[in-house]
């Protein structure tokens, strides 16, 4: 499985098409962290250094820029760099014949697309790591930020949940490059596939609940209407991996981000309540921002194996044959 | 069969000394009963009962080996028995089950019925033993075009585990003619030049057995006399059996030891062409014996 790992390693950082995608991705994550840098700066010169107090550095990935964070933006186009490196990783070599040759080799059959797999995760991993290794040296040069040691676990957590995520349109990839047989087709499915859902799923489920939960006046919700919406909205957001990531990545990012369900009681409070809450609650410990995000985890975890496992079946499955 | 192509060249009886036994004709490899005509035309049906003889010398011995696709049967209760150091011709036209009968011996494609054995191993439960000591030659075999010809056979060794395999691969490129392009992007190899590349990586493994599928497909005449050249050399200088699978007579009449004549996944018969001209009653000619059996009458 090395040598497939190997070889599919070198594909991947010598192909044009990745690095393309992976300048793209570097160049408008330096943008909006370079946006995003100035408003911290602001904020810092204006005084207000207590205000992002315990999250200054992390403010460079959450804090919306010209049109989104740079979190954000990972979760609606971090996938095309899975699905750009997935999506004919296995017909292509069925059409170049190249795929009855490695299989005639000595090696198991699951070998070939786990090692595809792994060198897709590999490859995700390295590239995750450089753009936030090269952020974190634009935060300690350009605003002046020094990342605590929580940021910088929180930014690790951050990595491995975007591994994670792409993991699972790396997986969806491969399975259309097995489903297809044409490499057109599978691109086609797969940007087709990407555009519904993370485009269009989180309109339906916004949909969805306003139908299982509706506001009798949209203007004025009541308290029970919001309730039901808001827990309508997030059990519907479980079937979508873009949401899922979102709200974990805003979860692990952002230590005084509490989650739907706390969003909601806070909202509920007199206001007396939410000043001394205010007062006395900062930012919660890593600890706690992993126990509310982990049933998130554990979900996008699943989906990511589901894709992969469904890839990997179909494969096992698929016969060589001559015509 | 339309589709078959022959000539005249290199059927003569020179061609017909084989390394087959004497055939066995009539009874079945598994279960003692009679072998029904295997096809609606009146041609007998040679075609050996290799099963329960002695394999030692064996290096393919198939019985009863069957492959349907759905309702269709691509290959049909085939008994075969291939020798050690033999070059064996599977004939038959594109469509013949050929190709289908080749994977089924190296594993890649599971039998419906029947069972394989290939240098004593089984290639549905130990692939990986017959895939480490057979080379395959696919049809349309595919290459790395953003490699050089160094680099596809160093990727074949890594897949087979082989440690400083660089002597190896300049030697086998030297047998294959290459040496001088070693360095060069297979992307710009002409097809002739790619059909060696493809001998090269089955032979880099040191293989016991090679199949051969179609190998000369799209050559140029120079193409086909060096291919065939290097195959003929094998079972020789390599102590090789090479099972050639091809639709072109002349070409396997050239080199084969033995022949195996398949038509819609019927093994019409096997043997040295010399025995087969023997129960034909036919002179030790390829094109003939081949349209006796193929369309069940005499040529």
């Amino acid at each position: 499985m090395l040598a497939v790992i190997k070889k599919e390693l070198a594909d991947h950082f010598g192909s044009t098409r990745f690095l393309i995608i992976m300048s793209l991705i570097f160049m408008v994550s330096f943008l909006l962290t370079h946006l995003a840098g100035r408003a911290i700066g602001d904020v810092l010169t204006e005084g207000g250094s207590e205000l992002l107090e315990g999250r200054t550095f992390l403010l460079l990935f959450t804090a919306p820029a010209a049109f989104f964070s740079l979190s954000v933006f990972l979760c609606l186009f971090g996938p095309l760099v899975s699905l750009v490196l997935g999506f004919d990783s296995i017909n292509r070599e069925r059409n170049q014949g190249t795929l009855s040759k490695i299989l005639s080799q000595p090696i198991h059959r699951d070998e070939v697309i786990l090692g595809k797999y792994l060198a897709g995760l590999i490859t995700i991993a390295i590239m995750l790591a450089s753009l936030f290794l090269l952020i974190t040296g634009f935060g300690l040069l350009g605003v002046g930020v020094v990342p605590s040691a929580d940021e910088l676990v929180r930014l690790a957590l951050f990595g491995l949940l975007s591994v994670v995520y792409m993991g699972f349109w790396l997986g969806l990839a491969i399975l259309l490059s097995i489903c297809f047989r044409s490499v057109a087709t599978s691109a086609m499915a797969a940007a087709a596939l990407w555009i519904f859902i993370v485009f269009f799923l989180p309109i339906l489920i916004q949909a969805g609940a306003s139908a299982i939960a509706p506001f009798n006046d949209p203007q004025r919700p009541q308290a029970e209407e919001l309730v039901s919406f808001t827990r309508a909205h997030k059990i519907l957001t479980l079937a979508s991996p873009a949401g899922l990531f979102t709200e974990s990545s805003s979860m692990l990012l952002d230590p005084t981000h509490r989650g739907s369900d706390e969003a909601l009681q806070i909202a509920l409070m007199s206001r007396l309540d939410r000043y001394l809450l205010s007062r006395f609650q900062g930012g919660i410990s890593i600890g706690q921002s992993l126990i509310i995000v982990m049933p998130d985890l554990l979900i996008l975890a699943c989906f990511s194996l589901l894709a992969f496992i469904l890839s990997y079946v179909l494969f096992i499955k698929q016969e060589i044959r001559s015509v | 069969m339309d589709e078959l192509k022959t000539t005249d060249e290199g059927s003569g009886p020179e061609n017909g000394a084989g390394a087959g036994e004497a055939l066995g004709e009539g009874v079945s490899p598994r279960d003692g009963e009679a072998l029904k005509p295997s096809s609606p035309h009146s041609a007998p049906n040679d075609a050996e009962t290799p099963a329960k003889e002695d394999s030692s010398e064996a290096v393919i011995l198939a019985a009863g080996l069957t492959k349907r696709y759905g309702r269709e049967t691509v290959v049909d209760n085939l008994d075969l028995r291939i020798e050690r150091g033999d070059i064996f011709g599977f004939l038959g036209p594109n469509g013949a089950g050929k190709t289908t009968t080749l994977l089924m011996f190296l594993g890649l494609t599971l039998p419906s019925a029947g069972s394989v054995r290939v240098l004593g191993e089984d290639p549905v439960k130990e692939p990986l033993k017959v895939k480490s000591q057979v080379g395959y030659l696919a049809e349309n075999m595919g290459f790395y075009g953003d490699l050089t010809a160094y680099e596809n056979l160093s990727y074949v060794c890594e897949l087979n585990k082989m440690r400083d395999y660089g002597e190896k691969v300049e030697e086998v490129l030297g047998l294959v003619g290459l040496s001088e392009v070693a360095g060069k992007l297979v992307s710009e190899f002409s097809r002739g030049m790619r059909q060696r590349l493809g001998l090269a990586e089955v032979l880099v493994k040191d293989p016991k057995v090679v199949f051969l599928d179609e190998p000369t497909l799209g050559l140029d005449p120079d193409g086909i006399n060096t291919m065939l050249e290097l195959i003929t050399r094998l079972p020789g200088e390599r102590g090789l059996t090479v099972i050639l699978s091809s639709h072109l007579l002349y070409l396997v009449s050239k080199v084969a030891t033995r022949v195996g004549i398949l038509k819609k996944g019927k093994l019409l018969a096997q043997g040295s062409i010399a025995e087969l001209a023997g129960k034909t009653g036919l002179e030790a000619d390829l094109e003939a014996i081949y349209t006796y059996y193929f369309r069940g009458e005499a040529a």
